[in-house]
């Protein structure tokens, strides 16, 4: 106890003799300071820095206050030293580190040293608007540099760095022009934004008008005249000599190019003989300088006449050389060809001749036989090529039986020698000549090769012409009759499907729907699901359509269909329905032909029948098959009593006069009875054969069960007999045949209200 | 596949009995020619004779265009004050490029 009194008596005196000294010298410290001895202090400091908790802040204040005297004196090197050292623990201190780095930055741009000063501003940019300001004029002045030496992708790189200082619209707006200014020198056009952007700013009108000369110029070295014009005449300043010279020139170039054009034009109208590719040429010529001819009305009109004379010479020489495939692209090149008369007969002349030549190929096959349909549909094209000749005018003709059913244009002139009558031997049937046409395309596509695009052809073939076929059939004269792939390609869809709706708004016909559905293009949202409109008829049924295929495609490919997904849609349409209904039948009766007992088979069909509930065929098919696959799986023991039985309920519940599938069930109840477990899954399955109203079942389980019924009665006499389970059996029996005991229809009659 | 109206060398306008007699005359110079076989000038004759065959000549093998020939375009006002090759415009001409030394 002694002990401990007397330490503690101690560090109270130690702490009385040393504590206090810490204090003294801090104070000391502090007087030092306020007299600016500056050494002193510091020492002081430095010998209690761990001792007391304010020697180390003292101690910063003492660097700071050096650094702010070396600043003063001019050294700044040093003071950055000062001010380095504290800074972390020092706002203040890397604040006066920033600004004496603009200082720096600023002597060195006035020594004319640009990299130094960049360095020091760019190193506070981030810190220093004015340094970030003064960083960006150097980068302009380096992009100046580099764009004198014609180093234009570094001046550009300068440039787009000094754009980067937006509070300064001199700054901003002038390296952005110039910037633009290095595009136009390395022949590059700027963007139509950036351009419009830097025109209407206010960027110094110097650089501005340099800019849009330079510009003006290029348009004109690229021959966009039109837009060059309209360039000067609104952009550039009207009282610079150079915008008149600019438009001189242009007035100049233009008469230059348009005498050439009529020089050529003139050379080619005196050649008595000229090949198709040398009218091609001119009559590109004439195309490619549309835009300047245009600006000489008193020659235009005469220059595109004769264009238009071109045009027709060019085709039939491309004919007359027998070449068809550019012949048909100039013709398509046309707008709208289709509708004259004249060039879709030579169109189809060339898809006939092409086919013919042998020359339809993987590229061009859609467009041959779309276009040659289209032509050959229209009996325009006949009746208006007997105006060509005159051995003709002996006879009449008659479009009774034509394949087009009289076309678009025919009541659009009065026609002498065309009537409706039956044909004879002076009233020739325009009809003939059509299908013989058609006859000799077709034989013309059988003898393509290899097999794999004829097949391809062929097919397509065979849809475009159902498709157009069933259009005239149903549209008759009103419309340019095409095909799908026509329609879509030349846009003639609209017309089509707008004639379609008027003839669906008086007849109903769902016919027209089915053909309209062809011309439609379908919408798709971006989870590939179909958009329609439930109130546009040609629209809901394309997209039943498009889920029809759909469902048959997985169908074929023996793929699951789930109900949910196609029982609305597919139900729409009846004849979406029947038609899916046809096509399901031919698909799954071929299926079977190849395997008799396919399991996957079983679900599909039994997937689609919950899609099309209405189809009494589909459901026999199903039932006939189901009975089919059980008795082959039941005698190879591949599946068991209580799945087949299962099987066979789902199929009679399906088909319930399926007689085969009746008798069957009926059969292998009985012989399954006395299996325990198989009873007992039978009494749990007699509530879904409440529902089927089956004769066939009725009979079959009297034929069958009756007489099993009779042996187990007879049964109940023997000794050492299971008496309960012969019971049992009894009552499935009785149960089962009560079941399905078809109801009174006099007696339910009784009901009805009438 | 031939043109019927070259093969007996009628026009698209000849009548029935000129193109009997031109397929006789064919017939008999082709004894030296030999320049078709029976079958093709017989098959051109056939195609030519019968109206809704001749339909479909007429469709496979159109007439050449007749045509007005233009009058040559006379030039009357084009004269070029100037010269007209774009190389001889000076991009510099309004150049910004020394005056942006001293611009910022």
């Amino acid at each position: 106890m002694e002990v401990v009194i007397v330490i503690i008596v101690c560090g109270i005196v130690l702490y009385f003799m040393f504590g206090n000294q810490t204090e003294k010298k801090y104070k000391k410290g502090l007087a030092a300071l306020q007299s600016n001895d500056l050494d002193l202090a510091e020492q002081l400091f430095q010998g209690i820095s761990e001792k007391h908790s304010d020697a180390k802040t003292k101690l910063d204040e003492i660097t700071f206050k050096r650094g702010e005297l070396a600043e003063k004196a001019g050294q700044l090197e040093k003071a950055y030293e000062f001010f380095s050292a504290i800074q972390k623990n020092n706002p203040d201190a890397a604040k006066k580190l920033i600004e004496i780095d603009f200082t720096r930055g600023v002597s060195a741009k006035k020594d004319g040293d640009l990299n130094t000063a960049y360095n020091y501003f760019s190193k506070i940019a981030t810190k220093s608007s004015e340094a970030f300001f003064e960083a960006s004029k150097i980068d302009f002045k380096r992009g100046v540099a580099a764009e004198l030496s014609k180093n234009y992708s570094l001046a550009k790189d300068f440039y787009l760095k000094s754009s980067t200082y937006k509070k300064d619209a001199k700054v901003h707006y002038g390296s952005v022009c110039r910037k633009l200014i290095c595009d136009l020198k390395i022949d590059s056009l700027p963007a139509e934004k950036e351009t419009s952007e830097i025109i209407s700013s206010s960027v110094d009108a110097k650089l501005k008008n340099d800019f849009i000369y330079r510009y003006a110029v290029k348009l004109i070295k690229k021959e966009n005249f039109k837009y060059a014009s309209e360039f000067i005449a609104k952009k550039l300043d009207r009282n610079l000599p150079e915008a008149e010279n600019l438009e001189s020139f242009i007035l100049n170039f233009k008469k230059s190019q348009l005498r050439k054009t009529i020089e050529a034009i003139n050379d080619l109208l005196f050649k008595s003989e000229s090949k198709a590719n040398t009218t091609e040429q001119l009559y590109n010529k004439i195309e490619e300088q549309k835009n300047i001819i245009e600006d000489f009305p008193q020659y235009s009109t005469t220059i595109f006449e004769i264009q238009k004379n071109l045009f027709s010479k060019l085709l039939h020489q491309y004919i007359s050389e027998q070449q068809f495939e550019k012949c048909l692209d100039h013709i398509i090149s046309y707008p709208n060809f289709f509708d004259s008369i004249e060039l879709l007969k030579d169109a189809g002349i060339c898809c006939i001749r092409m086919a013919t030549n042998g020359k339809i190929t993987e590229s061009n096959y859609k467009n041959v036989i779309s276009i040659w349909l289209t032509a050959i549909y229209n009996d325009d094209i006949f009746i208006n090529s007997l105006e060509n000749t005159s051995w003709d005018d002996d006879y009449t003709f008659t479009i009774k039986n034509a394949v087009g059913k009289f076309g678009s244009f025919i009541y659009k002139r009065d026609w002498a020698n065309i009537n409706r009558e039956e044909p004879s031997e002076s009233n020739i049937a325009i009809g003939d000549s059509q299908r013989e046409l058609i006859n000799l395309f077709e034989n013309a596509l059988n003898s393509i090769q290899p097999e794999s695009l004829h097949n391809k052809v062929y097919s397509f073939y065979a849809d475009e012409k159902k498709a157009i076929s069933d259009l005239v059939d149903l549209l008759g004269y009103d419309t340019l009759h095409t095909t799908p792939e026509f329609a879509k390609t030349f846009n003639t869809s609209d017309t089509i499907l707008k004639h379609a709706n008027w003839r669906y708004e008086t007849k109903a016909n769902q016919e027209l729907l089915m053909v309209g559905s062809k011309y439609f293009t379908l919408r798709f949202n971006d989870k590939g699901g179909v958009i329609y409109s439930s109130t546009d008829m040609f629209d809901k049924f394309a997209c039943a359509k498009h889920y029809s295929d759909m469902a048959i495609e997985r169908i074929k490919k023996g793929t699951q269909v789930s109900p949910d997904v196609y029982k609305e849609v597919l139900n729409w349409f009846d004849k979406i329905k029947y038609s899916f209904e046809n096509e399901v039948l031919v698909i799954f009766n071929s299926k079977i032909k190849i395997n008799d007992s396919d399991t996957q088979l079983i679900t599909i069909m039994e997937q689609v029948f919950n899609i099309i509930p209405h189809s009494e065929k589909l459901g026999y098919l199903f039932a006939d098959y189901t009975t089919s696959y059980c008795i082959d799986k039941i005698n190879s023991k591949s599946i068991t009593e209580i799945k087949a039985l299962e099987l066979l309920i789902k199929a009679i519940s399906i088909c319930p006069d399926n007689h085969k599938t009746a008798k069957n069930l009926a059969i292998f109840i009985g012989m399954h009875l006395s299996d325990d477990s198989f009873s007992q899954k039978l009494k749990s399955l007699i509530t879904s054969l409440q529902k089927i109203e089956s004769e066939s079942l009725y009979d079959s389980f009297q034929s069958e069960l009756l007489p099993l019924r009779n042996e187990l009665n007879s049964l109940l006499r023997k000794p050492n007999i299971n008496y309960s389970r012969v019971r049992e059996g009894i009552n499935l029996i009785d149960e089962l045949i009560n079941t399905v005991e078809p109801q009174d229809d006099e007696e339910a009659n009784d009901n009805l209200p009438f | 596949m031939k043109n019927p109206y070259d093969v007996l060398g009628v026009s698209l306008n000849a009548t029935k009995d000129e193109i009997q007699k031109a397929f006789v005359k064919a017939q008999i110079e082709n004894v030296k020619t030999k320049k078709h076989d029976g079958k093709e000038l017989m098959e051109a004759r056939n195609q030519l004779m019968i109206p809704s065959k001749r339909l479909v000549a007429d469709f496979l093998f159109p007439s050449k265009l007749k045509s007005k020939r233009p009058k040559p375009i006379e030039i009357n006002d084009l004269e070029i004050n100037g010269k007209v090759d774009v190389n001889s415009l000076n991009d510099d001409a309004l150049d910004s490029l020394k005056y942006s030394l001293n611009y910022v």
